[in-house]
């Protein structure tokens, strides 16, 4: 019964059936496009996630890392989101694990003598600044002569040495710990270098007084690896070189370099007018052939290409634990894209140290240097500018303390920074008086203090939750001395290099006057394609 | 069924304060929100809680990398290294819960035989 009336209802309802029939017939359409369209997205989201993971994976996994940031955490703090990179290249004849590589390859390959040669010296040494948001990329060569404390990974100082022998000296003091305590082989080995690279970032880092972000270290065998998979590599040189000892012998001009070619290129120093000072040209401007090389024939995008490169890092290469590969990528596309400088740090002078040869350096300079160059890479990525011959001052209203025995210290201070461009606050006396000169910052004034910081040469700028929002407090301490009355304030790098090699212009005295422009040792190099050096 | 998007993006915002990327907290509550939505899901909706993980996952991946400002999307490579770096950072988490999915829904599927059985005799 109940059957019959359905069917008689139907009946009756026959065209209005037909009708939603047919709009049922639509949305089953609609939603079988929709399950499709939805599955396929959710298969393709899956599946690309997973190659990139993979791909990711296979090519960073293996990678050689070291602990030895861990030692100088304590060191001085970042202002921004900036990276600084340490490039060191160490001049051993050895494997990873201690082993001394074949006489006959590092004779006629490395062109680089016996394994007692080179020791655990680091013959390169670039401190490279990454901005955080873009801008420009510095960079400065360290000389390895470079007459300087060095220091130990826990801060205790090994005395006056050159630069590049500190990872040497950590190293032997350590191998000479570890194997009394009976370790030995490749763990004496690893465990020793440990040291020494602690020992090398703690150097750098406290005669510039930046901090490290991260560190890559390549040695001999790793070079050679590294370019043979890149080879040939173009590089231009001003003058005909036909050097004995590192087995340089090029035409003047544009040419194709192998990797036993490129490591000549790179360690020649006799014959080279500048000696050491021309040889870290040599190195900026191969970094700057090869990151030429690796975006015009698109190896950054290839994968294949890529993971031949990084089977050569994984097995010579060894980097810090906390670097990741993406931040990495996602923080350096501007060392591809040619906005970097390469320069070199400069000396004093020579002298003769122990019978050798050394660079007497400034070290009060060289931080001013380095710090007034990386506050403007900051500057520059902050306002987008891509150069600019005076550093401008960054917002921020100043307020001078007086903590120094000089009476009439903080006006006069505060004066000084108005007319450099800083909003004028107040000036007043310290509530007690201090040994140094600090500057602290509030919430949007970390740019400003950071200037201020390289101008007057103090150590860097602190944030502080007791300094009001957009301000800077400047205490001058009993080290402050009055600048010089019409100084002039740059803090630029900008087309200021010079081929002297060395600089006279700054002195440890120095503290508080106004930064000079710094002169570097040679002219800048800049990457973006294949310059010319000497 | 909200829960299943509640809980992961729960779980990415405690990872972002912790300040440590999308990690662990954000896999847990995707496997969690995975499986509460697989087991409650009415019949017909089990196409779209299978093809729910790997969508979900990549929008609440994408959304905390912007606003915890450690993407760059200024250019082509920076969108670039975005996007592999939110297909890595994800794609754990992602693979985790689609595995959940699956499970949870198997089990229901056996379950469901093995009552039908009990009727059925």
């Amino acid at each position: 019964m109940a059957r019959d009336d359905y069917r008689g209802h139907r009946a009756a309802g026959r065209p209005r059936s037909r009708r939603s029939a047919a709009r049922r017939g639509r949305v089953s359409t609609l939603g079988w496009i929709g399950r499709t369209v939805t599955c396929g997205m959710s298969a393709s989201v899956l599946m690309l996630s997973g190659f990139a993971w993979y791909a990711y994976h296979s090519l960073t996994n293996g990678l050689i890392t070291s602990n030895a940031l861990d030692a100088i955490k304590k060191g001085p703090g970042h202002l921004d989101n900036a990276v600084n990179l340490l490039l060191v290249g160490l001049d051993s004849r050895k494997d990873q694990n201690g082993n001394d590589l074949p006489k006959q390859f590092v004779q006629d390959q490395l062109h680089a003598g016996s394994s007692d040669i080179g020791y655990y010296n680091t013959n390169t040494l670039i401190l490279m600044h990454i901005p955080a948001d873009g801008g420009k990329v510095s960079a400065f060569s360290i000389p390895r002569d470079d007459y300087v404390e060095t220091y130990n990974g826990d801060g205790t100082p090994q005395g006056m040495h050159k630069i590049k022998e500190a990872y040497g000296y950590a190293y032997t003091a350590a191998h000479d710990k570890l194997s009394a305590q009976g370790m030995n082989g490749a763990d004496l080995e690893h465990r020793s270098r440990e040291y020494g690279r602690e020992a090398t970032l703690a150097t750098v880092q406290n005669l510039l007084g930046v901090p490290i972000d991260h560190f890559a270290e390549v040695n001999l065998l790793g070079f050679y690896d590294i370019a043979q998979v890149l080879e040939p590599v173009q590089v231009c040189l001003k003058h005909p070189v036909n050097d004995n000892y590192s087995g340089a012998d090029f035409p003047a001009g544009l040419q194709n370099l192998n990797a036993k070619q490129a490591l000549a290129f790179v360690r020649q120093r006799h014959g080279l007018t500048n000696g050491d000072l021309d040889r870290t040209h040599r190195q900026q401007a191969f970094l700057s052939s090869v990151v030429h090389k690796l975006k015009t024939e698109g190896i950054f995008s290839d994968l294949g290409k890529m993971q031949d490169l990084f089977n050569v890092v994984k097995k010579d290469m060894v980097i810090d634990n906390q670097w990741n590969v993406l931040d990495f990528a996602s923080q350096a596309t501007n060392l591809t894209g040619g906005n970097v400088g390469f320069n070199t740090l400069p000396i004093t002078g020579f002298a003769t140290e122990n019978g050798e040869s050394v660079n007497t350096v400034d070290p009060g300079y060289l931080k001013q240097v380095v710090q007034a160059a990386f506050s403007e890479g900051a500057s520059q990525s902050s306002s987008g500018k891509k150069s600019s011959s005076e550093q401008k001052a960054a917002p921020g209203t100043v307020d001078v303390f007086n903590g120094s025995s000089v009476a009439g210290a903080a006006s006069n201070e505060l004066k000084d920074l108005a007319s450099a461009g800083y909003t004028a606050g107040q000036a007043a006396n310290a509530n007690q008086p201090q040994s140094t000169t600090t500057i602290a910052y509030g919430v949007g004034a970390q740019q400003a203090a950071q200037q201020i910081a390289g101008r007057l040469n103090t150590s860097p700028a602190t944030a502080s939750s007791s300094v009001p929002a957009g301000h800077v407090h400047i205490t001058l301490g009993t080290d402050f001395t009055a600048p010089t009355p019409g100084a002039n304030s740059s803090t630029s790098n900008s087309g200021s290099s010079s081929s002297s090699g060395t600089s006279g212009s700054g002195s440890s005295d120095s503290r508080s006057s106004r930064s000079p422009t710094p002169t570097f040792a040679g002219d800048t190099v800049k990457m973006g394609g294949i310059p010319c050096v000497n | 069924m909200t829960l299943a998007v509640v809980l992961p993006v729960v779980g990415a915002g405690v990872d972002e304060l912790v300040g440590s990327g999308l990690r662990w907290a954000f896999a847990i509550a995707a496997v969690l929100g995975a499986a509460l939505g697989a087991a409650v899901c009415p019949q017909a909706g089990r196409l779209w809680v299978i093809t729910a993980p790997p969508l979900v996952v990549a929008v609440v991946t994408v959304v905390a990398g912007v606003l915890a400002g450690t993407a760059s999307l200024q250019g082509s490579k920076g969108l670039y290294t975005s996007a592999v770096r939110w297909a890595v950072d994800g794609f754990p988490a992602m693979a985790a819960a689609e595995v959940t999915v699956l499970g949870v829904l198997a089990v229901r599927v056996i379950l469901s035989e093995r009552g039908g059985k009990k009727h059925g005799a």
